[in-house]
């Protein structure tokens, strides 16, 4: 449905391919040139009267971000959608020291609610139903049990979330783009929360990746004409908000964040992942992520681009994740700024059972693949036992996918057996 | 060694030989769809906005008058459609919970997307067009745009600190893919545009 919403508005733009293009060149220019334009963005930030912090691990992120709240005795802040304070756990650290975090994102507060993460980095409670989001509100917002309309339950949580705009000490927004020339940043939201809390809020802290930066604002027209399009099908989103300089009496932040990504740019393979602006049109098209959901992933952000970030983090951990894939390549062919995302997974691959962390019985029964395929004679064999015993298969349940699921029906006969009739008939 | 010069140090010696920016005009971006009125009404009807046509920015009061409730708050920017709301006298942002309305100027439009640019000068309270309930942005007619570069060729330097493109009332799909408008901004924006 996103999917098919994404396509209508690409093929409205004449020069969407040549936007493809520019935007992946600007990116793998800045990300050439990353250290000069950080030190730029940064002097010019300064110069705007925000504060710059440099953090080189998600823990160093989340004691930043608490001591500037500690230095105010902030004890309410809300946040807007970031999936790098997702990544740094942030949410949990500010919580064990005091202080309460309310995500202002529609679909965040619901899986925040639930003490869930989101499942889609654009659309974080996409794997609900209408009424299990009525089944939190009723539990934790108090509205009447089994109220299941859209509109309703949107508006009561308009109501909730608007009295903790209203008494929040500090604002945490994510940032889409910064930009090396201004100093400033873009944030972009569809609901108008990160501007609720940013513009009322005494402090606003905005926390961003290094791989954010774009070196002019010129080059926002490339990015804002493929981000919502790419995302929601949208032409823009609602609110595309710049932010230069605080507002009189404010305090203004800005917290820049590694975590591992100075290590993937200077991966070659790997750099151009580096390149994403989150979009997530990828998981809308995948065929994988579409059927088995955000939840099925072992990373914070999960769908194709999930795939080739994670094991940069973890190789072991997050092993199964790049062999997760049909290597179909419609992410790469939706991806707005050309991340070669499928050629990346097929390369993790081999980085993974190189570094020895593919299972053995993955290795073993890749030799067996490679054993039988070699001999067509046994090939048919296999072929005909396979037939024979799948309904054995689907009644012993051996395999845990067969545990919820039948394998279907084997045909009678082989596509050979079905080739040499074709031949005898004619 | 700081977390700066350690996480520089490590770009430094990451990041490939550099590379060139590219001549996006020799690409082909930008300048191949029409700014035309039409277009931009098209759009903004797409997008959920309300539409107002009029030959005078003084048009506007008759409008106010008649789709207002009588006792709502109106907070406006713009001089000769005066609001209810002293804005001048209004230091603390929390206080303009309650708007009905909210009325300011646009600095121009873009066909493409049905966004308008406006600068922090414009609103008195950088968080006046998410906390009102509705918003009357007045446009003028001649101040249409085609695509997004030829809107940051006007946006030029931003001499305040803060600026937005805004496109429509605030909405969500967050549940069940179901389009709701009204989030957390506005549940309505009209946008005035006067002149030929
Ligand atoms: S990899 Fe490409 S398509 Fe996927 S989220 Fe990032 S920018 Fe979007």
């Amino acid at each position: 449905m996103v999917r098919t919403k994404r396509d209508r508005q690409a093929v409205k733009v004449p020069d969407w391919e040549a936007l493809r293009e520019a935007a992946s060149k600007i990116k793998e220019h800045t990300l050439s040139r990353l250290s000069e334009y950080l030190e730029q963005f940064e002097a010019h930030a300064i110069a705007n009267g925000v504060q710059v912090h440099w953090a080189r691990d998600g823990e160093e992120h989340n004691r930043i971000v608490h001591d500037i709240l500690a230095r105010r005795g902030a004890k309410k802040l809300v946040k807007s959608k970031s999936m790098l304070t997702e990544e740094c756990h942030l949410n949990h650290h500010l919580e064990q020291h005091g202080i309460e975090v309310i995500d202002t994102d529609l679909g965040e507060r619901i899986v925040q609610l639930q003490k869930m993460p989101p499942s889609h980095i654009v659309m974080p409670a996409i794997h609900l139903k209408r009424a299990e989001v009525g089944e939190v509100f009723h539990e934790h917002l108090g509205t009447p049990r089994g109220l299941d309309d859209a509109q309703q339950l949107t508006e009561a949580a308009r109501q909730h979330l608007r009295q903790h705009f209203l008494t929040a000490d500090a604002a945490l927004t994510g940032v889409n783009f910064a930009i090396a020339e201004t100093g400033g940043f873009v944030v972009c939201t569809n609901e108008g929360n990160a501007d609720m809390g940013a513009h009322l809020a005494p402090v606003h802290i905005a926390c961003m990746g290094i791989e954010k930066l774009i070196p002019k604002q010129e080059h926002l027209g490339v990015f804002l004409r493929l981000l919502a399009r790419s995302a929601t099908g949208q032409p823009s989103t609602v609110f595309s908000s710049h932010f230069l300089k605080p507002r009189p009496g404010q305090e203004m932040h800005i917290v820049l964040v590694d975590n591992g990504r100075s290590r993937q740019l200077g991966r070659e393979d790997f750099r151009k992942s580096l390149a994403c602006i989150r979009c997530a049109a990828c998981f809308n098209t995948c065929p994988v992520y579409r059927r088995s959901g955000g939840y099925s992933y072992s990373f914070f952000i999960s769908g194709p681009i999930g795939s080739i970030l994670a094991p940069n983090v973890d190789k072991a951990a997050h092993g199964d994740m790049p062999f997760a894939s049909t290597l179909c390549g419609s992410c790469s062919a939706v991806c707005p700024v050309k991340i070669d995302i499928h050629a990346q997974l097929l390369k993790w691959r081999q980085e993974i059972t190189a570094a020895g962390h593919s299972p053995w019985w993955k290795t073993l029964a890749m030799h067996a693949t490679a054993f039988v395929l070699k001999r067509p004679a046994l090939y048919a064999f296999a072929g005909r036992m396979t037939r024979r015993f799948t309904p054995l298969v689907n009644a012993l349940k051996l395999d845990p996918w067969t545990k919820a699921r039948t394998l279907p029906d084997a045909p009678k006969e082989s596509f050979r057996e079905w080739m040499q009739k074709q031949g005898r008939s004619r | 060694m700081s977390s700066r010069e350690a996480i520089l140090g490590a770009i430094r010696s990451a990041q490939p030989k550099a590379l060139s920016l590219p001549d996006l005009d020799a690409l082909g971006v930008g300048g191949r769809m029409e700014g035309t009125l039409v277009n931009f009404i098209a759009m903004l009807d797409f997008i959920g906005a309300r539409v107002v046509r009029a030959a005078k920015l003084e048009d506007a009061t008759t409008w106010l008058r008649e789709n207002i409730p009588v006792n709502e708050a109106i907070a406006s920017t713009v001089p000769q459609l005066p609001g209810t709301v002293d804005l001048s006298g209004i230091s603390d942002p929390h206080d303009l919970d309650g708007v009905h309305t909210a009325v300011f100027p646009a600095r121009f439009g873009v066909c493409e997307n049905g966004a308008v640019w406006i600068e922090e000068t414009d609103l008195g309270h950088r968080v006046l067009p998410m906390i009102a309930e509705h918003l009357f942005i007045v446009v003028r007619a001649d101040q249409i745009v085609a695509d997004m570069h030829a809107a940051y060729g006007r946006v030029g330097k931003i001499g305040s600190g803060f600026g937005l493109f805004l496109a429509g009332p605030s909405k969500t799909a967050d549940i069940e893919q179901c389009l709701v408008i009204g989030a957390h901004g506005a549940r309505g924006a009209t946008i005035f545009i006067w002149g030929e």
